[in-house]
């Protein structure tokens, strides 16, 4: 008795301890069949779900107005080593010049023999030079793709949109100023039209070689709405081929540059005239005699000897007429009025680098007097534009923009005098073109107004009486202007043609007459149908 | 006890072959999609390539050099540019179109 309860302890205990064992091994069964049926029929857990990598993303493509690709981007093959795997580094130079036509023996031997375990043979290959690299079959050479940037209009467009270095990186232009947007795919439409694009560089080029000028400039924009239609600045470049460009060709003009505007600006000193309400077209104003400020003396390139119109000091380009006009309105008047149309700020356009303009420390009389026929200050083609867009379109100062926008509201524009005023300086400035120094802008069907002016160059602070930068504003059709095209001309010759003569109406004006005429049909404008 | 450790041993057995299964249709599944990403990804590069080449061939300074090259045409005059308005009358009874047909559809094309 007392044995078999002695043995009943231990019996107790060994099953306890059984039942303890089934009780773990029912609840681990229980647990796998619980976590296999959730993976079978509540899906994959999120932490087991296998994901390829993204790409990253392209950077964005660049359009014009009418959908045209300006700027994109491709995947290109680049060729890259380990120079510490190459067993015979001589050999493989051999065979690598033979692919690359422009590398040197040295140089690339050098490469393949550095203490490196990493270095780019040639990035962007060519199709043709990539198949020959595969067809080497050399397992040392490594084969990675990359994005490479690409401008199918090549230097139509190379001033606005600017260009990436190697690794897409914006350095200039829209492709710098919209750097965030395109690097995260954003894509660009921009308001400029590949049309007139070309229109206006085919003709700066052929007078650059007519009249043997160093470079050349054009601006087209929508004066009601303010959308820049064309930017052309010569000499320019080919942003895929960006190492055969010098300093000079990379140098925008038209955003960039500063010139004295010359008698082109007397259109806002028209303009300041008529709205001061002291003048009328027909007011007579006196340029027989030299008008003299100071120790200076103002004279006419081609003097009166009769007083003029309003309209024909406009007309003739009399620096005289300018000077009376400024000095009867007061430099004061003169001062706030330019203030209005902008002179003094610095133009703030989407997507380019603009420069402020150079100004006089102080507004004396003679300051005033020179700055009445484009003298004495200086600013970029793009700032004089905007400043004169108000004269010729209503009296409203409009914001010149490169980025098309989504939506067609009307852009919110501030009045800055009135559309009398402006209305009567159009008249002029077809008066000008019809009797006056831009005779040669004339275009046969469309009506259009214009203003020359001949600045002479500075050079070693000093003007240089025998380089002159000539320049033409037109404005068409002038009876409702919708568009303001300026030119440049950097110190072109005189030649048989014009006579001996180099001055704005011998060569910028026949030039804006050739735009007009070769644009006004693609934009949909009808000609007069008696001209 | 037994019954339920073997009841336990089929399920698990099942459900095993089960996940078994599906994990090899997911890897298969997996492989075709990254298939697929690398074709639409090699695809979207040879229509940016082709793309870049069509701007290429159609922009104004390529076109305006194979139209001096292969043919005579140069861009319009002003003189060149007509509205209907200018058209000559057409021989409205060559093509069967009713004369009132005809100026209605005039009248609206220039209205546009």
């Amino acid at each position: 008795m007392t044995e078999s309860r002695a043995l009943q302890f231990p019996l107790r205990r060994a099953r306890a301890r059984a039942g303890l064992l089934q009780a773990v091994l029912i609840m681990v069964f229980m647990l796998v069949s619980v976590r296999l049926g959730d993976l079978m029929l509540l899906g994959e857990d999120a932490n087991t779900h296998i994901t390829t990598a993204d790409p990253k993303a392209l950077r964005g493509r660049i359009y014009d107005r009418d959908g045209n690709i300006l700027a994109t981007t491709i995947t290109r093959p680049s060729l890259s080593v380990n120079p510490v795997k190459i067993k015979d580094p001589k050999t493989l130079t051999y065979k690598l010049i033979s692919i690359f036509k422009d590398y040197e023996f040295d140089a690339l031997y050098s490469k393949l023999t550095a203490q490196k375990r990493f270095t780019w043979i040639k990035r962007h290959l060519t199709p043709q030079e990539h198949q020959s690299i595969l067809d080497l079959g050399e397992p040392c050479l490594e084969i990675s793709f990359e994005q490479k940037r690409i401008y199918p209009m090549g230097e139509l467009f190379a001033h606005v949109i600017g260009f990436t270095n190697i690794d897409n990186k914006g350095l200039d232009g829209i492709e710098k100023r919209a750097e965030e947007a395109l690097t995260n795919g954003e894509e660009k439409k921009l308001t400029l039209s590949a049309s007139y694009q070309d229109v206006i560089r085919q003709s700066l080029l052929s007078a650059i070689e007519r009249y043997n000028a160093e470079g050349a400039g054009g601006v087209l924009v929508d004066v009601k709405t303010g959308e820049i239609l064309s930017l052309v600045s010569l000499p320019d470049f080919n942003p895929n081929e960006l190492k055969k460009s010098d300093a000079k060709q990379l140098f925008n003009t038209i955003t960039q540059g500063r010139y004295e505007p010359g008698s082109v600006f007397k259109i806002a000193t028209a303009a300041m005239g008529l709205e001061s309400g002291q003048f009328t077209p027909a007011h007579m104003v006196d340029v027989t005699k030299p008008f003299r400020i100071g120790k200076y003396t103002i004279k006419d390139y081609y003097p009166s000897s009769q007083p003029l119109s309003f309209t024909d000091v406009f007309v003739k380009s009399s620096n005289i007429g300018a000077a009376r006009i400024v000095k009867a309105v007061g430099k004061d008047y003169q001062q706030a009025f330019l203030k209005r149309l902008g002179v003094f700020d610095k133009i703030k356009v989407d997507g380019l680098d603009t420069v402020s303009p150079t100004l006089p420390k102080k507004w004396r009389d003679t300051t005033s007097t020179t700055v009445s026929y484009g003298y004495g200050f200086a600013l970029a083609p793009i700032h004089l534009l905007n400043v004169l867009a108000p004269t010729v379109n209503g009296g409203k100062k409009v914001e010149f923009f490169l980025e098309k926008k989504s939506t067609s509201e009307p852009t919110q524009c501030e009045s800055v005098f009135t559309e009398r005023a402006s209305s009567v300086v159009c008249n002029i400035l077809q008066n000008v073109v019809i009797n006056g120094s831009a005779r040669q802008a004339k275009v046969k069907g469309y009506l259009v107004g214009g203003k020359t002016g001949t600045t002479e160059v500075i050079a070693n602070k000093k003007y240089d009486k025998k380089n002159n930068i000539t320049s033409f504003v037109g404005v068409f059709p002038i009876n409702n202007p919708r568009y303001m095209l300026y030119i440049n001309l950097h110190k072109p010759k005189a030649t048989k043609d014009t006579y001996g003569k180099a001055s704005a109406g011998w060569n910028a004006a026949p030039v804006g007459g050739e735009i007009i005429q070769n644009l006004a049909p693609l934009m949909g404008l009808l000609p007069l149908r008696n001209d | 006890m037994r019954a339920i450790i073997l009841f336990l041993v089929v399920v698990n057995g099942i459900l095993g072959v089960s996940v078994f299964k599906l994990k090899n249709n997911f890897i298969a599944k997996q492989t075709r999609l990254d298939d697929l990403e690398v074709l639409i990804r090699e695809t979207k590069e040879a229509i940016a390539v082709a793309e870049a080449e069509w701007h290429f061939v159609t922009s104004p300074q390529y076109l305006k050099n194979l139209a001096q090259k292969y043919s005579k045409l140069k861009a319009p005059t002003p003189a060149q540019i007509i509205t209907l308005a200018d058209l000559p009358p057409v021989r409205l009874q060559s093509y069967n179109i009713p004369e009132e047909v005809f100026e209605a559809a005039k009248q609206e094309a220039i209205k546009e």
